[in-house]
């Protein structure tokens, strides 16, 4: 292979300011930048000590990708879905963007309840899709009995096999209930009456999605 | 972080790409522990997300905004089917070939609506009055990844998506392309600053054409380029002075072969572009990027993945020959900077990070000098000696006939010369029965086998290969539960190869240079790797005192 040196080669075309082609000029950007882009982490990590490099990246916080939200929201129980959502509700873009996939991928919602007082507690809710009710434990009055029974349409479109998760969300706060167990659209699990699930799951003020 | 940088890909899109890589697989989560394997279920491919960047950076990306919006199409649509974009590409993952097949199945029974959905080999055929549109299955993922990165960088995006195709006329296909295309363009401008790495062309250009350069560029070049820009930005590091020049070269020859092939092609005088700064002829950059990346696939994609599972190599060694892999041809052109890099690039990676660390740093010498370092390639080419008797193995072990090749070629780098010959011998002679008996000179499996118990020889290194696997205790060669495919441990084995090869290439490429030195000047010192370090040392040593303020010994 032979090579002649300097722009003013090859066919003699496009010569710019300069004498500096553009065509060569755009494919060297290109090359650098795919490096950039193509490279892996650890690769880069080995880079960033490097003198240039090292005013530019100071990895900024870890960004949470969409995928990772909707994982979450698919996967509420799992540990690293519980670390994400300390993240999610500290972070507006990120909490808005929470809500719209449990809306989408919710079989079930119920808003925020018109009550009498700001204060006083919703002790049920039922509207077409899910019927909800919290009633004290008789045995033991520290708890009590959280029951969701579905309607029939409902309960055959929840999209896992794991039984129905509820997510109770208000302000920056929430908490998923889940019901491990369903049979013929009807659940029910037990909390400590003085939980922050429970106050939330109470509260007129609280959303509810059903997924 | 006030003082940022950016050269050519801002710090956000890199973050972006990199959180494309490391997206997790819907799998990761519902796989039960027990049946875990231990590699990580990623969503994309490593390869998928490298042809996006090649999309973005070449600007290219037009098609795929198209073929995104027909994709999307049917699925908005046909929503109680589908169950929408959220369910397609992230609760269901539907975008490998099989899975994408399989979710769009449903869609292909709904007869009466807009738009007409079938299945054919190819992928996913969308029919309307005017035309008809096929989405290949196999380009699905691609176009997920590109919608995962427009979902997180452009607001409301799924949002508008819907609202834009709830028709069942076929122009707002168009129209949400266009639209994608406009937001990508606008996001990319913010995100793919081109002015100072132009800058930088521009300086090494001008270096060139000062410092004369009739003939190729060489170590020589290399190394006088790096001295003379002590105060450009962006070359106190060695290293990068050299990648750069390799970069500058390797757009030169590109734009010239290409332009060439066009020229032949044509057969038309050519027309010279309008001088309007840097803004190319559409069709010539985009034709121009296409066979760039083509004809360069190899060299523009170092093979990174030797280090994941099955791990052929570790990261330490991988790390003793990307440099290599990264330069490929061009190794033979600059083995001195080759070197240079590896020997005291590493001392000044070194160096900068002591003064960052505010440690008093006095020069020395670096930790390994050239005879070190040759050795040490040679030791790699030991290690993938070793590790290509295991894919051997595993292959054996898969029953595929591909493991009498790779043996074969583990054999050429054991240092037994008789052994060797002997093993070149039988096969010969194999070869030429099999051909004889059977009339072709493909061979089967079970020949193999057959050969084995006619062959001392092919015996023995069979059962070489086969104790050699059983001591690699590394991902992907420990047990056969956790041996993967067949391909990939021939292409692994591809790969080691190439790498041995760019070792001898070097080897010899340095050899040369220190033979015609020799042949130079007769009667003075004679040149040797020593002789070589030791003038080097000498060079380096200023040069870093100068750059890095450092004391002498």
């Amino acid at each position: 292979m032979s090579k002649k040196q300097s722009g003013a080669g090859g066919t003699g075309k496009t010569e710019n300011i300069g004498g500096v082609d553009a065509a060569q000029s755009s494919i060297f950007v290109i090359r650098q930048q795919y490096r950039q882009l193509t490279r892996s982490a650890s690769e880069s990590q080995v880079e960033e000590n490097s003198a240039l490099n090292a005013k530019t990246i100071q990895t900024p916080e870890k960004t949470v990708s969409f995928a990772e939200l909707v994982q979450c929201a698919c996967f509420p129980m799992s540990k690293r879905s519980k670390q994400l959502m300390l993240v999610i509700t500290k972070n507006v873009s990120l909490f808005t963007q929470y809500e719209w996939i449990l809306k989408k991928m919710c079989i079930a919602l119920s808003a925020e309840q018109v009550a009498a007082g700001t204060n006083e507690q919703v002790m049920s809710r039922t509207n077409d899709d899910f019927d909800l009710q919290i009633k004290p434990d008789k045995s033991n009055n520290t708890q009590v009995h959280v029951l969701l029974s579905l309607t029939p349409m409902k309960s055959a479109h929840s999209v896992y096999s794991k039984g129905i998760f509820l997510h109770c969300m208000q302000g920056d706060l929430f908490k998923v209930i889940h019901f491990e167990n369903v049979m013929d659209g009807q659940a029910q699990i037990v909390i400590e009456q003085d939980s922050a699930t429970y106050n939330l799951i109470t509260s007129p003020n609280t959303k509810l999605y059903l997924c | 972080m006030t003082d940022i940088i950016e050269y050519g890909v801002s710090a956000t899109l890199q973050a972006e790409f990199e959180m494309l890589r490391d997206t997790l697989s819907m799998r990761e989560y519902q796989e039960e522990p027990a049946r875990r394997t231990n590699s990580t279920n990623f969503k994309y491919a490593a390869k998928t997300i490298d042809k996006l960047a090649q999309y973005l950076l070449c600007r290219n990306y037009g098609k795929a905004c198209l073929e995104l919006a027909y994709l999307c199409w049917p699925i908005v649509r046909h929503q109680q089917y589908s169950k929408g974009l959220l369910h397609f590409f992230w609760i269901e993952e539907a975008i490998s070939p099989s899975q994408f097949r399989h979710n769009i199945a449903p869609l292909t029974k709904l007869d009466l609506c807009a738009p007409l959905v079938s299945l054919n080999e190819m992928g996913m055929v969308i029919r309307t009055t005017k035309k008809t549109f096929t989405i290949s299955a196999s380009r699905v993922m691609l176009l997920s990844a590109l919608l995962e990165l427009l979902v997180s960088n452009i607001q409301d995006v799924l949002e508008d998506i819907e609202s834009h195709l709830s028709t069942s006329d076929e122009k707002c296909v168009g129209k949400l392309a266009s639209y994608l295309q406009k937001k990508l363009y606008e996001f990319l401008k913010a995100h793919l600053p081109t002015a100072n790495l132009q800058q930088k062309y521009r300086y090494i250009h001008q270096w060139a054409k000062e410092n004369k350069g009739k003939e190729k560029l060489n170590d020589e070049a290399v190394l006088k380029f790096w001295t003379s820009s002590i105060n450009e930005e962006g070359y106190v590091k060695f290293e990068n002075a050299f990648v750069d020049i390799v970069d500058y070269q390797f757009a030169y020859e590109q734009v010239n072969a290409s332009r060439e092939i066009a020229l032949e092609q044509s057969d038309l005088p050519s027309v010279s572009l309008d001088d309007s700064g840097y803004e190319l002829d559409e069709s010539e950059s985009v034709s121009l990027y296409g066979s760039v990346f083509e004809g360069n696939e190899d060299m523009l994609r170092p093979p990174n993945w030797l280090v994941d599972a099955p791990k052929f190599v570790t990261k330490k060694e991988y790390a003793c020959v990307s440099l290599l892999f990264e330069l490929r041809q061009s190794v033979t052109q600059f083995p001195l900077s080759v070197m240079r890099t590896e020997v005291f690039g590493q001392w000044q990676n070194a160096i900068i990070q002591h003064t960052r660390d505010k440690h008093e740093v006095v020069i020395e010498q670096p930790d390994q000098d050239y005879l070190m370092y040759v050795e040490g390639l040679t030791s790699w080419r030991k290690q993938a000696a070793n590790t290509l008797l295991c894919c051997a193995a595993v292959l054996y072990e898969h029953k595929d006939v591909r493991c009498l090749t790779v043996l074969s070629q583990a054999v050429a780098f054991l240092n037994e010369g008789n052994e060797k010959a002997d093993f070149r011998q039988m096969l010969q002679r194999l070869f030429a029965i099999n051909k004889k008996e059977n009339g072709k000179s493909e061979f089967t499996f079970t020949q193999i086998k057959r050969w084995l118990l006619q062959s001392q020889t092919l015996m023995r290194f069979f059962a070489l290969a086969t104790k050699t696997l059983s001591k690699n205790n590394r991902a992907g060669f420990k047990n056969s539960h956790d041996y993967h495919p067949a391909d990939v441990y021939e292409q692994g084995a591809e790969q080691l190869m190439l790498g041995a090869k760019l070792i001898h290439d070097l080897n010899q490429s340095v050899f040369q240079h220190i033979e015609s030195k020799n042949k130079e000047n007769k009667n003075k010192e004679s040149a040797s790797l020593d002789a070589l370090f030791r003038s080097d040392l000498f060079i380096f040593k200023s040069e870093l005192a100068k750059r890095h303020g450092l004391k002498h010994e």
